[in-house]
């Protein structure tokens, strides 16, 4: 039997993890998940962190059968389930919900991986070429004074839902922001401020 | 004097486990195999089986042996050794009255269906020394088991099986429904949040130091409790393990594990309709040990007493039982006090060092 | 897919851990990352070593570590101590490839018992604290049900009210190691058995600061620039040992002369006292830049 190649292997999935966790503990600072390259940075995470004792909902469905099954994980729907994968692209409907926690349990509040075009740091390229849609001002645990992320692809309201959803602490949701190949993490712990946007053909 | 260097460490825990080769093996001419360690220290064998929480006899002997008969640290390295094993499948409830039992009791009943098999035990011989066993010669050793063996022939088979006693009282619409069973809950892989659910407890429980199990289940029997639990059936024998064969998917019998196994029932309580019914506790773990078994069921009645009513006595504190019995969390606790605690000590003494200088200054 | 592991000698796979007991360590530190304080619990695998050796940690740093990582170990302050010899051998030996150092500067991974190292840590770096009691409220509340829902209020009255009752007897409060500090404004950790002088370096560090319990099978995080405070009164701030003398002058080390560091008391054979460094790595790095006794 050979061995599992690429995301799913263990020292692949050591490194990607430990990019994530940079990422988690210093909000806004971008990383890089590159594996073998063949991967998107979505599910390159979702490889390393899920086994079958967590649940998973893909909300577009933008997962495709053997992923699905190499990930191991126990579909559920996006209000219950530990880890949700939703495209950024549009807004998140009316009736969508991800789980919070709760006082005795915050770590049950899931972690949300949002998927979009692009992400940079500030002041980037992009901005020169009028790609940018978003800009967040990061703040909080982890962030030495205020942090800036330029967003391409990733449509406002879900940061808006976000601040619904971390407006309890220690209820709340952590993010994951990815493109295809990098990764930012906004954990419920961050203060979230949108900037100025450069409007562009929405 | 100059600077104490910390220095040596390595050679010094080198040097430790030489002596305690050493003392293994020193005064002896002959090492213990691990089958003399499996049948003629057979209750300390499932013991550390019970506690290592691994059936693997062969390894539980070993332990045994080098661990030079300490059941902390032998159960210890079954536990050790369990963790780095894959997880390769689970198996089908399984039901006890499957066992090929080799004793089989009940204090409910003068008569059971099938009757009282005692079975090896040693509840009803003289607690005296046989001082000719400090002299045994290896031929007079040998002679038990083959004059035992000569002494069957003619004697009348016992069933393998035998019905369980509390079928008999279920009938009688003495105890309460069976309930369905649900998921268990594997505490070496879920995090243990209280409330914990009853299969947690019964396996903590099943894997729990025995003397931890039987001091506080003895706390109860005292009067810390109000159980008046009677054993409905104490059984020992062999389980055969149902798996399903990797190549067709039915169910094949794997092996067969020795175990124990106590059902009591307790002073009747209201049932869910309102109709008195008995109380149920059940104790069960790896090996031929029924002093384990039993506690485990008056445990497990308090534990359920204690939810169901809140908690009258330790017994019946969930959190007091189970976080307190695991013989390799709380061994391993008592010795991390022989390790180093200078920077510690040294914050404690600037603290009373000040304190005094305060109580001085007030004087 | 279960990931298939780089097997070392011996047939242990790569960090001895399966990958199963790793992923659910690696999703806890992350939860506790993103919720700065709070006690995640986890399943906790048996390891080699006792409970209470530092299993906690060590699940940490084995769930943690990859081929280029640069591993310190301390005990105490020392590289040398029994535990962390100990605790690095069993590393070496089932993560082969990692590199060891017992310079602070150079290592990108610290696991640690009851000492902060004295270099400040730099961003990147990761200290893994090994913890025996990882609830601050276990002295006013031993059931953790309870706990628990304390901790989600952010209800630490009845922690204040020890406090309290400490100046109350002994004019100053009495807590020696493992004192009681606040993360990011809400959960109240047990920041464990470092010293109080220790304390301060959690405040805004640049580094993540872990911390396993492995016994209690809880992890738990203080994020890099985080508030850290320990809990006081206005009246009555918050201080580190003091490490001076009789005439009211701070105490060197005996072998670097730093003036600036956690001494160990040590008692000599005559019965007379010595000073020195308790992290040894700073001590060894202070003498070799010509520091030196002032005796």
């Amino acid at each position: 039997m050979n061995s599992p190649e690429g995301v799913w292997s263990a020292v692949a999935q050591q490194q990607i993890f430990r990019a994530t966790l940079t990422a988690m503990s210093s909000p806004g600072e971008i990383v890089r998940i590159s594996a073998d390259g063949t991967e998107r940075a979505s599910i390159a995470v979702l490889a390393a962190l899920l086994d079958n004792s967590v649940t998973l909902c893909d909300y577009n469905g933008t997962l495709d059968e053997s992923t699905r099954r190499f990930l191991q994980a126990q579909p559920a729907e996006c209000k219950k389930a530990n880890y949700v994968l939703a495209a950024a692209s549009e807004n998140p409907a009316v009736d969508f919900t991800v789980a919070l926690g709760e006082l005795a349990a915050p770590e049950a509040g899931a972690t949300l991986i949002l998927e979009g075009n692009r992400i940079c740091a500030s002041p980037n390229v992009a901005r020169s070429s009028g790609t940018v849609d978003l800009c967040l001002k990061i703040s909080g645990p982890g962030v030495n004074g205020v942090k800036t992320v330029e967003l391409s692809g990733f449509r406002d309201q879900w940061f808006h839902r976000r601040a619904e959803w971390v407006a309890d602490f220690p209820l709340g949701v952590d993010l994951l922001l990815v493109d295809a190949e990098n990764l930012v993490c906004i954990p419920r712990s961050s203060a979230v401020a949108l900037g100025e946007s450069w409007a562009t053909s929405r | 004097m100059g600077y104490v260097a910390i220095k040596g460490g390595t050679a010094a825990i080198q040097q430790a486990a030489k002596l305690l080769e050493f003392l293994r093996a020193d005064g002896s001419d002959q090492p213990l195999s691990a089958g003399d360690i499996q049948r003629q220290l057979r209750f300390l064998h499932s013991r550390v089986l019970s506690e290592g929480a691994l059936y693997h006899p062969e390894l539980c002997s070993l332990a045994i042996k080098q661990s030079l008969g300490d059941t902390l640290e032998a159960a210890f390295m079954l536990r050790a050794y369990r963790s780095t094993r894959a997880r390769l499948c689970e198996s089908p409830l399984h039901n006890t009255g499957k066992m090929r039992l080799i004793r089989r009791i009940s204090a409910a009943f003068k008569n059971v269906p099938g009757g009282q098999m005692l079975g090896p035990t040693p509840d009803y011989t003289q607690r005296l020394f046989r001082l000719e066993l400090l002299d045994e010669s290896p031929e007079s050793f040998q002679r038990v088991a083959r004059e035992w063996m000569a002494g069957l022939i003619g004697v009348p088979e016992v069933p393998d099986s035998f019905p369980k006693v509390l079928d008999v009282l279920r009938t009688e619409g003495l105890l309460p429904d069976i309930q369905e069973p649900g998921v268990p809950f594997d505490v070496t892989r879920e995090p243990i949040v209280f409330p914990l659910p009853r299969s947690a407890a019964l396996y903590t429980m099943s894997r729990a130091e025995t003397g931890s199990l039987l001091g506080l289940a003895y706390s109860n029997m005292r009067g810390y409790g109000d159980l008046h639990p009677t054993v409905a059936e104490l059984r020992v024998g062999y389980l055969p393990v149902m798996l399903p064969s990797p190549a067709t998917g039915e169910m094949v019998e794997a092996g067969e594990i020795l175990m124990t196994e106590c059902e009591i029932v307790c002073m009747y309580e209201k049932g869910e309709n309102d109709t008195p019914a008995f109380g149920l506790g059940y104790g069960a773990c790896f090996g031929h040990n029924e002093t384990k078994a039993i506690a485990m069921a008056v445990l497990d009645r308090a534990l359920q007493r204690g939810a169901k009513h809140g908690p009258q006595n330790p017994s019946e504190d969930a959190e007091f039982v189970l976080l307190h019995i695991d013989g390799t969390e709380s061994m391993g606790f008592a010795a991390h006090y022989k390790m180093p605690h200078y920077v510690t000590f040294q914050s404690d003494l600037d603290r009373l060092r000040k304190a005094q200088q305060k109580s001085e200054v007030k004087a | 897919m279960n990931p298939a592991p780089a097997h070392t000698p011996g047939g242990y796979a790569f960090g001895f851990m399966d990958e199963f007991a790793k992923k659910e360590i690696r999703r806890k530190i992350l939860k506790a990352i993103a919720i700065p304080g709070y006690q995640v619990p986890y399943s906790s695998r048996e390891m080699p070593m006792a409970r209470g050796f530092g299993t906690g940690g060590l699940q940490l740093t084995l769930s943690l570590i990859g081929v280029d990582d640069t591993l310190k170990v301390i005990d105490q302050g020392s590289d040398e101590s029994v535990n962390a010899v100990n605790i690095r051998n069993f590393i070496a030996h089932t993560c082969q490839g990692v590199a060891f150092t017992t310079r602070t500067t150079e290592a990108t991974l610290i696991q640690t018992r009851h000492r902060i190292p004295e270099f400040p840590l730099q961003q990147h770096q990761i200290l893994v604290l090994q913890v025996p009691y990882p609830d601050a409220l276990v002295v006013v509340e031993p059931s953790e049900a309870k706990r628990k829902i304390m901790h989600g209020e952010a209800d630490y009255a009845r922690l204040w009210v020890k406090l309290y009752e400490d100046i109350v007897k002994f004019s100053e409060v009495t807590i020696s190691h493992r004192y009681p500090t606040k993360i990011a404004g809400h959960y109240v950790i047990d920041p464990s058995p470092i010293p109080r002088y220790d304390v301060p370096k959690l405040h805004q560090s640049k580094a993540l600061l872990l911390f396993g319990a492995g016994r209690e099978k809880k992890i738990y995080a203080v994020p890099p620039f985080t508030d850290a405070e320990p809990l006081s009164f206005t009246d009555k701030p918050f201080r580190v040992e003091s490490f001076h003398d009789e005439h009211g002058q701070r105490r060197r080390c005996s072998r670097c002369g730093s003036p600036n560091s956690f001494l160990d008391e040590v008692v000599c054979d005559d019965g007379g006292k010595l000073y020195q460094c308790s992290d040894s790595d700073y001590c060894n790095a202070m003498t070799a830049s010509g520091g030196s006794a002032d005796e």
